[in-house]
């Protein structure tokens, strides 16, 4: 099944704000996304990919994790929102041409409000990491 | 081992003080909670996960209809806690 690369069936964002390429796996706590960076993309600047692209690469991570689930369940895919940053850190910008890696892991659910801490990795190096709040509208779907 | 009431009180401001980063000395009983540590909406959600993390039972969204004070806060999770409603 995995890697998935019909990416865009999964999240609900459209080019060109799509910051992931493909779902590589995804089980009941954590999902783990492949994106390469490439010159053209909006968060590009100077041949290096933005902090702002990496919390929007964090937060498709986890929209492909909930596109995942309902894809399975042959549903439509929900939209979600960033509710919240914390606890930010961006150690490094990755590249033109260099693949990053991004894992969330589901750390709790609190009524609507699915908590994620996700990291994303160049190589074996962390370059990015964060908590986020992320909420999930069942009623809204994407088109 | 059941907690008395005053160890429940202490070890509830222990892990406001922490995760709201406030001083100890706001919080008081007659304070008013979302006021004195500075809750948005979704820091609620955080109240929440410690709650649930310290105290191990759930919280439901209705349950926080009438807590306004640090006191109507303790007075909750005292009877939760008492209740033994578990996660």
């Amino acid at each position: 099944m995995f890697p998935i690369k019909n990416i865009n069936d999964l999240i609900p964002q459209k080019f060109p704000f799509v910051m992931i390429d493909q779902l590589d796996d995804s089980d009941e706590t954590s999902t783990r996304c492949s994106f390469t960076i490439r010159d053209e993309n909006i968060f590009t600047v100077d041949g290096a990919f933005r902090e702002a692209g990496l919390i929007e690469n964090i937060a498709q991570t986890a929209a492909a994790r909930v596109g995942f689930i309902a894809m399975m369940e042959k549903k439509d895919v929900p939209v979600g929102f960033i509710g919240a940053v914390k606890n930010l850190e961006i150690n490094d910008l990755p590249k033109t041409g260099e693949t990053i890696v991004t894992e969330i892991k589901i750390t709790n659910t609190v009524f609507d409000v699915t908590i994620i801490s996700g990291t994303v990795c160049l190589g074996d190096k962390i370059i990015a990491q964060c908590e986020m709040k992320i909420v999930i509208n069942p009623e809204l779907k994407a088109s | 081992m059941n907690m008395k009431n005053e160890e429940i009180i202490a070890k509830i401001n222990e892990f406001l003080v922490e995760e709201f980063e406030v001083e100890a000395d706001t919080i008081t009983p007659d304070a008013i909670l979302k006021d004195t540590l500075g809750l948005d909406s979704l820091d609620y959600i955080d109240l929440v996960v410690v709650i649930e993390s310290n105290f191990s039972f759930k919280v439901k969204p209705e349950d926080f209809v009438g807590i306004v004070t640090f006191q109507n806060f303790y007075d909750y999770v005292i009877s939760k806690v008492n209740s033994k409603e578990l996660i």
